[in-house]
């Protein structure tokens, strides 16, 4: 699925993609169609912050965790993996890097 | 070949990368010919039919078979519905398949079952991992086994079937033998005149072809057996309100207007392959697999699926790491290293349940393109992984 949304003030679109899994988990990758070009260390902090499982925190990649254990691989373009949900989910794969992203859909 | 030169492309398994000169073949039909193949007098149309019927004598001159076996059909899942809904079924009849199937080549005898009352019995593996002819002795004695249906080589480990012994204990036993060739295809020689399976199917896509184009062999002592399973244009002779009059094969098969660009660059793939020599593929593929594998089976934190085929062991495998899921594994391989590689079930959820990875693996797999260096710096990222080190 695609929406179109805007970010820090720039119209894109952003896809998400149910991928492959078996029985109660669901992993998606949600990902814009441009490079975000995003500072990953403050936002790792950030996670880390709100009391959110920091796996790992660097420039390059932050992979982290929520509460409830979803898990999240975010990279600086913008590439979001999510790993954790229920199957067939994919509006809360959307919710979700909404969230992590700050994008807004728009349309 | 690629945009983006500095990936370091390890998913040929899925999908093959597309040489420029394949990619100017089908650009050279639309930018000069362009119209439809079999459906015109004038002169492009011609052209656009010799297009066709010499890209079919050259997937004849690759597998070794006459060009009227080949069928042109969308890829390898196209080629096996074709055998599965074309063929005349009857309660009772035994379909045999293995534990190694893609979905493509289980999906369609599972429905058929259910729909029709054939029996399907599914081959597992031996205490070694492999799928043996033996293992085929009992069910095909049993009798009424209409088809073996069985991959060449499983899609998730790379271990090869020996498919020849099979068809010929298959067809000893009065059984028609389906071989699913998506993986084999593009890595080892083929000669179908001396192997004798009764369909053979492989996909464009992965022997350096386009997505969407694939070959489906049939047998000619056989095609009476297998009933068209698409209708439409250009495939009979005569048509009236009640009743209509097949062409010979392979045209009664091919229903619709061909997709010439793609027929046209599966040709130069296979052209390619052939100019390569596919025995020199073989070996490069032997060659990439025994370093990939020694080198996954040696890497710490790192369980590879399936046997150890050691100095036989073909350019593709699958793996799990202690702690890192597939799928975020596979995105920091390409994070960090610009090394795509494929995570998930691989379309063969049976097999990966058996081996008890249901979440998914990562799959590796090279092809005539890789190289030694390639394979050398994936194996130093998977034990930067495998070490929990992400950079």
């Amino acid at each position: 699925m695609k929406a179109a949304a805007r970010f820090r003030g720039m119209a894109l679109t952003v896809y998400a993609l149910e991928l492959c899994f078996y029985g109660e988990r669901g992993d998606y990758e949600v990902f814009p169609d441009r490079e975000l070009g995003l500072d990953l260390v403050p936002l790792g902090k950030g996670f880390a912050d709100r009391g959110w499982a920091v796996d790992e925190s660097g420039p390059e990649v932050i992979m982290f965790q929520d509460p409830e254990g979803t898990e999240y691989t975010l990279y600086p373009d913008g590439r979001l993996i999510i790993e954790g949900l229920k199957p067939g989910s994919p509006a809360q794969a959307w919710t979700q890097a909404q969230g992590i992203l700050g994008f807004e859909v728009v349309a | 070949m690629l945009a983006e030169s500095s990936l370091v492309y390890l998913d040929s398994a899925a999908t093959s990368l597309t040489p420029d000169r394949v990619v100017e073949a089908m650009s050279l039909y639309y930018g000069t010919v362009g119209a439809a193949a079999g459906r015109g007098i004038y002169r492009a149309a011609a052209r656009a039919t010799a297009a066709v019927e010499d890209a079919r004598e050259v997937v004849a001159s690759f597998f070794r078979c006459r060009a009227d076996e080949v069928i042109f059909t969308h890829n390898t899942t196209d080629g096996i519905n074709l055998v599965a809904w074309g063929m005349d079924w009857r309660a009772g009849d035994r379909i045999l398949t293995t534990l190694f199937e893609h979905h493509a080549n289980l999906l369609p005898w599972i429905r058929l079952r259910d729909k029709t009352g054939v029996e399907l019995e599914i081959i597992k593996p031996d205490k070694n991992g492999f799928i043996t002819a033996d293992a085929f002795e009992g069910p095909l004695a049993r009798g009424n086994v209409k088809l073996v249906a069985v991959t060449a080589r499983s899609n998730v480990t790379g271990v090869d079937v020996p498919v020849g012994e099979i068809t010929a204990r298959a067809r000893a036993a009065g059984a028609m033998v389906l071989i699913d060739a998506a993986q084999a295809a593009p890595h080892v020689p083929w000669d179908l005149s001396v192997v004798k399976p009764d369909f053979f199917v492989m996909s464009a896509h992965k022997a350096l072809g386009p997505k969407g184009g694939g070959i489906l062999f049939v047998r000619r002592e056989i095609q009476d057996r297998l009933s068209p399973g698409r209708l439409g244009g250009g495939i009979v002779n005569d048509v009236d309100l009640e009743t209509y009059a097949f062409c010979p094969p392979p045209a009664c098969y091919e229903a619709g207007t061909y997709d010439v660009a793609g027929i046209v660059g599966l040709a130069e793939g296979l052209k390619i392959l052939m100019e390569i020599g596919m025995g020199e593929v073989a070996r490069h593929d032997r060659a990439l697999g025994r370093r990939l594998n020694a080198g996954l089976r040696a890497t710490g934190g790192v369980t590879v699926l399936g046997p150890d085929c050691g100095g036989d062991a073909p350019a593709t495998c699958s793996f799990v790491f202690e702690g890192l899921k597939a799928h975020r594994a596979a995105s920091l391989y390409d994070g960090f290293a610009g090394i795509a590689v494929r995570s998930g079930h691989h379309c063969a959820l049976p097999l990966i349940k058996h081996y008890g990875y249901p979440e998914g693996t990562v799959r590796v797999s090279a092809y005539v393109y890789n190289d030694d260096a390639e394979v050398d710096r994936f194996l130093e990222i998977t034990a930067d992984l495998a070490k929990g080190r992400s950079t």
